[in-house]
């Protein structure tokens, strides 16, 4: 019973990466999924759990995050896009970008960014990195018709398709998407010899958290 | 008249050749960076795996 219970909530001793416990990974809630497991998200989930939530093998999501960042730092982070239309995502972006030098696309993205070379926002990307596939159509799209390789962060539910790179994890959690954010800028960080593996970043995960205000927190709570 | 051949990149996934004006892509591998990858229309719509040559890494 002990042992179940160290593994939902994670160890204290054992460290993911040097400054990031096992404990504190899983308190983010980075490997919640939902009620649905597409076939192409199968790989990376465990089991669900007695309540119908599907796990996903926060492992396999290390492992993808230390590729991505790999990826990002081979191709060049001024090269990237980062986009993401969800609220919760408008703070690790920029963070994000602010520590790697990617460029950040929040809130609506402009038909044309990719494809139409006569708009003036238009952006000459080589790698994009979206927060969530099912939100974040117009980016993929377009990114798949210029050819441009697309990184994602996927849920359970998500749909893999025109995506070149999973990165398996909670993309609806505040806290989650922060914690994603600031582990692969770490990598990106580390991959590109600009941060060594036992350094300290700029930022912690909780600066990577997009704060609300007590209204939007009161809004929250069930009536 | 001189008759040219032009070899066109095979998709990584299923070994077809990728047309011109296909809404393909093509990267480094994501993990060693050493193979080229194309992945033709087909297969990024339907999720098909692709497999680095070099390092065996498996994607998407």
């Amino acid at each position: 019973m002990e042992e179940r219970e160290d593994e939902e909530v994670g160890s204290e001793e054992k460290m993911v990466i040097p400054q990031l416990s096992e404990k504190a990974l899983l308190a983010t809630g980075i490997r919640i999924g939902t009620p649905v497991r597409t076939k192409t998200m199968e790989q990376f989930t465990t089991r669900p759990r007695p309540d119908g939530l599907h796990i996903i093998d926060y492992s396999k999501t290390l492992q993808r995050i230390d590729i991505a960042g790999k990826f990002i730092a081979f191709v060049g982070a001024p090269n990237t896009v980062v986009y993401t239309s969800k609220d919760y995502g408008k703070v690790p972006v920029e963070k994000f970008c602010e520590l790697t030098g990617a460029i950040p696309v929040i809130g609506r993205f402009m038909p044309g960014t990719f494809t139409n070379p006569l708009y003036p926002g238009h952006i000459d990307a080589e790698l994009v990195l979206v927060a969530d596939p099912a939100s974040d159509t117009q980016a993929v799209i377009e990114a798949g018709s210029m050819g441009i390789p697309v990184i994602a962060i996927c849920d359970t539910d998500n749909v893999t398709d025109d995506i070149d790179l999973v990165i398996p994890g909670n993309n609806r959690g505040r806290k989650a998407l922060a914690a994603i954010f600031w582990l692969v800028a770490r990598s990106v960080l580390t991959h590109a010899t600009l941060l060594s593996m036992d350094q300290q970043m700029k930022y912690n995960i909780d600066d990577f958290e997009t704060k609300m205000t007590e209204e939007e927190l009161a809004g929250e709570e069930p009536a | 008249m001189s008759q040219k051949t032009i070899s066109l990149p095979l998709c990584t996934s299923c070994n077809r050749p990728v047309m011109p004006g296909e809404r393909a892509s093509k990267f480094y591998c994501p993990n060693c960076h050493q193979v080229l990858i194309w992945r033709c229309q087909k297969c990024r719509k339907f999720s098909r795996k692709y497999k680095c040559l070099n390092c065996g890494f498996e994607g998407p």
